[in-house]
């Protein structure tokens, strides 16, 4: 499988788009050039240059800094709520799949609540409810992707399910926990396995847009979404202020795609996309 | 047909509950007294009793539930912390500015997706295929109101040919209206198009690759009479269906865009809201939202069954 | 009697598969050839390629193809595509395997049988409506108004398969390919879509080229069979001469694995499984499987088409002398 990626380009680039964004994350202190809160008035809207690659803003933060920093906040939120819609999702769709009745019935029609509202608007609403910050954004992102796991491991579980070994296993008695952890885990993984890394790349564009409104991380913690709101105010002034946050986190989304395109391919199976966005 | 279009109803109502329960809840769940908590520092006890008794915080649970959804059913959607008036009334005002905004959208979307989804599956695994998926990959991973900011710094700020932001309604002018429309319209469009171009290229190929397609072939057909009856018709009932989809997404998905742009739709009282805490304006908009994304879907999925027979099975 | 149909020396090679090996068969109005081998034999592919519907892989054809055309030959793949289109419908009818996927799910009958008959006979209105009435009459469908308005998925197996067969009729072809038209169906359901077939060609006259994996089928209703397999003519015969004298190993096996109702006899099977696909390789393509390999050219060398004993008319490609 990693050698069916590694073999085209699009593969090797989300490979290597998203080690970059990984190592600048977990080491990003160590290699900015300078702090990012780091104020100086006086050197404030530079553009690029070989001081500041990407320019300062208008408090005179260099760009560069802020943007490697922020890569912190913006996969540290969209680890922990795609991990948490992973597990609550899948949890409620093998239920939904292995039990049926009126638990599927249940849980499905409340998935098709959740699906009534659009993604960001919902989150927009959770964190209306438990106020700004990063904690609640995360739980917000990771609540909205809840029904989408849930739908692809329901429906990767009923057909599972159908299987002669797994209604086998069933006749002879064999505990559900059982036969789910042993049979229907490892036959759903594939299908949740490229969810996983679409739903990233949604989760990034999510935290980003989250930010940018003010009700993600506060600040002095710096984030993409947050840079980019105020690089509104200097549009005609500071270009670099919008172009290099925002160019960082379309490469990191492209990045996640590309790479759930190509575990797709890989994995051999069908998504449905419309639903993330 | 109508046995279809029933079930149909009879599964949204059921939704709608689900979602009115939700959307009710949204003030309950607020940790503390949202009144106070909306009020803030305004915080005075004349205040307070005004909205206490015109929002109904202060009567029992069921009560409030029969009562709001009594109201929303006569378009009665609450009273705003902020201002005190109707919640209904600002909601009206803002619906059309959104629906101009995802209406423009939503036709660019389709105009730009349907030629280059149908190019794309022509040319299955040639230089054009490639390079439209390639587009239409770079269109999911768009951020939307960065490419917001992206089209104000190349149309406004560099070539100034369009304004950066703002709003004219139609009937005041409509010259004014298209140009103001362009930047946030180009952008909800584009990031769309690149999903429906995806379901485009998909469906049509599945059907170019189809058994009753070769049946066209094999009757000799001219190769456009094959293209426009067997293969573009059969895949107009899922293109419709991702469209519908993407339109009522538009509808409360495009919030960045108009905080970008200062365009004053829904998406910009939601931020508001959500800034001033004003419970009632924020449940109005996800409501409306809600139930517009459910007729939607609803109004799709009878157009379908009109375009698919075997649907109605 | 002249052949209207027929390929000649035909070869298809797509990358390093050799789909199709110098293949030629043909056939005559009023006659029946059968086509008889196994999924990934070839044996539709001849027929697809003879006709234009391979258009993706045009390049990759070899030999020719011809059908004749008022006594006079015209070669097919000579022929430029809006040419060869306007020949299949109206003088080359097609009837495939699964009517239920065959059908477009969103046109009624009525318009599916009509935009043959519109394009090719230019018939309209009222001259149109009797048409299509006498065409489902002829293919045994009662009710042929309430019928026309009906979707595909509102009728059953057989009736959409004659609906097919209407279809392929409807411009009065001179050919009509019959590609597994009766696999998909129940038992009953293919007998009687067999008789309609050969009952319509003997009032119409029409050549037939039936293409089975079932050899008993063919054997029931073709005059000459043609066995293909890995891409290649094994044997070719009148169908009488082919049940009395096969002289291929795989046409041997072939029938020694039809079922008969005599307990006492074991079933036979051919061990192994047929080539997916077939690398130019210079020795019998049967060589696998075949039981015989009494030749030591066998592995080393093509055998050639020859006539067995002088007859012209039935030929084999083995160098094995079979019993």
């Amino acid at each position: 499988m990693i050698k069916k990626i590694f073999s085209r380009p699009t593969g090797v680039f989300s490979l290597l788009v998203l080690a970059t964004i990984f190592f600048i994350a977990v080491f990003g202190q160590l290699i900015t050039p300078q702090g990012p809160n780091e104020i100086n008035v006086a050197n404030m809207l530079q553009p690029p240059s070989p001081e500041h690659f990407f320019g300062t803003d208008e408090l005179g933060r260099d760009v560069l800094s802020r943007t490697i920093l922020s890569a912190q906040v913006s996969m540290q939120v969209s680890l922990i709520s795609v991990s948490f819609a992973l597990f609550f999702g899948t949890a409620a769709g093998v239920m939904a799949g292995y039990f049926g009745g009126w638990l599927d019935n249940l849980l499905m029609r409340i998935v098709d609540v959740l699906f009534a509202f659009p993604v960001l608007l919902l989150a927009l609403a959770i964190v209306a409810i438990l106020g700004p910050g990063i904690g609640t954004a995360t739980f917000a992102i990771g609540v909205v992707y809840v029904p989408i796991f849930a739908r692809v491991a329901r429906s990767s579980a009923v057909s599972v399910v159908q299987e002669p070994y797994v209604k086998a296993a069933k006749t002879v008695g064999a505990s559900p926990l059982r036969t789910i952890t042993t049979h229907l885990l490892p036959n759903i993984a594939a299908p949740l396995i490229v969810q996983t890394s679409i739903s990233l790349a949604f989760a990034i564009l999510n935290e980003a847009a989250l930010s940018f409104l003010g009700l993600g991380a506060q600040p002095p913690t710096p984030t993409w979404g947050r840079m980019l709101f105020d690089a509104k105010g200097f549009l005609d002034q500071a270009w670099w202020m919008a172009v290099f946050p925002g160019a960082t986190v379309f490469l990191t989304v492209l990045a996640f795609n590309l790479l759930g395109d190509n575990l797709r391919d890989a994995l051999d199976v069908t998504v449905d996309r419309k639903e993330s966005k | 047909m109508i046995k279809y279009v029933a079930r149909r109803i009879s599964h949204m109502v059921v939704v709608l509950f689900g979602v009115s329960i939700a959307v009710f809840s949204l003030v309950h769940l607020v940790p503390g007294d949202p009144i106070r908590v909306a009020l803030g520092t305004r915080f005075n006890e004349e205040t307070y009793q005004a909205l206490l008794v015109s929002s109904g915080l202060d009567r029992p649970l069921l009560e409030q539930y029969v009562t709001y959804i009594f109201g929303l059913l006569q378009g009665d959607f609450g009273v705003s912390f902020r201002s005190g008036g109707p919640v209904s009334e600002v909601l009206f005002e803002r619906l059309p500015a959104t629906v101009s905004l995802a209406s423009f959208g939503i036709i660019l979307a389709i105009i730009i997706a349907i030629p280059l989804g149908v190019i794309a599956a022509l040319n299955d695994g040639k230089a054009a295929d490639g390079g439209i998926r390639v587009f239409s990959q770079i269109g999911v991973s768009l951020p939307d109101f960065w490419t917001a900011m992206l089209f104000i710094l190349l149309l406004s700020a560099t070539l100034q040919i369009l304004p950066s932001s703002g709003y004219v309604p139609f009937g005041e002018d409509p010259v004014q209206w298209l140009r103001h429309l362009i930047i946030p319209g180009l952008t909800v469009g584009l990031i769309a198009s690149s999903i429906i171009t995806r379901y485009v290229r998909s469906s049509v190929l599945e059907i170019i690759n189809s058994d009753h397609v070769r049946t066209a072939e094999s009757k000799g057909l001219s190769r456009s009479r094959v293209i426009r009856q067997h293969v573009l018709r059969n895949a107009l009932p899922p293109i419709m269906t991702i469209s519908g989809v993407q339109f009522a997404t538009m509808l409360g998905g495009v919030i960045v865009v108009e905080v970008v742009v200062a365009w004053p739709g829904l998406g910009r009282l939601v931020f508001d809201a959500v800034a001033t805490r004003d419970y009632p304006v924020i449940q109005g908009v996800v409501m409306l939202i809600a139930v517009a994304f459910l007729v939607i879907n609803l109004l799709v999925d009878v157009l379908q069954a009109r375009l698919d027979p075997r649907v109605l099975r | 009697m002249s052949a209207v149909f027929g390929v000649d020396n035909l070869s298809l090679k797509i990358g390093k598969n050799q789909i199709l090996r110098e293949v030629s068969w043909n056939v005559s109005r009023g006659e029946t050839l059968g086509i008889v081998g196994e999924s990934g034999s070839g044996k539709s592919m001849s027929v697809l390629a003879a006709s234009g519907l391979l258009p993706k892989f045009r390049k990759n054809i070899t030999g020719d193809a011809f059908l004749a055309l008022e006594s006079e030959q015209q070669s097919l793949l000579d022929m430029p595509s809006s040419e060869i289109r306007k020949l299949r419908g109206s003088r080359i009818g097609f009837v495939f395997q699964d009517p239920q996927s065959s059908l477009n799910p969103l046109m009624t009958v009525e318009q599916q049988l009509s935009e043959m008959i519109k394009l090719h006979m230019k018939l309209k209105g009222k001259q149109l409506q009797e048409r299509l009435e006498e065409l489902l009459e002829l293919v045994g469908i009662a009710d042929p108004e309430r019928r026309l308005k009906a979707y595909p998925h509102e009728l059953s197996g057989g009736m959409r398969q004659r609906v097919m067969i209407a279809i392929a009729l409807s411009c009065d072809p001179d050919v009509l390919i019959a590609d597994e038209p009766t696999t998909a169906l129940d038992v009953t359901i293919q007998a009687q879509i067999v008789e309609l077939v050969q009952n319509l060609q003997k009032r119409l006259g029409m050549a037939v080229v039936w293409i089975s994996h079932d050899l008993s089928l063919v054997g029931q209703l073709a005059d000459r069979i043609v066995v293909m397999y890995g891409g290649e003519i094994l044997e070719s015969c009148e169908t009488k001469q082919l049940f009395a004298n096969p002289r291929h190993p795989y046409t041997q096996a072939l029938l020694a694995s039809k079922p008969t109702m005599d307990k006492s006899i074991k079933l036979s099977t051919i061990p192994g499984s047929p080539p997916l696909t077939t690398e130019a390789v210079d020795r019998c393509v049967f060589y696998d499987r075949c039981q015989f390999k009494s030749d030591p050219r066998c592995a080393t060398e093509r055998p050639p088409l020859t006539a067995v004993g002088g007859d012209e008319s039935h030929l084999v490609r083995t160098f094995c002398e079979v019993p």
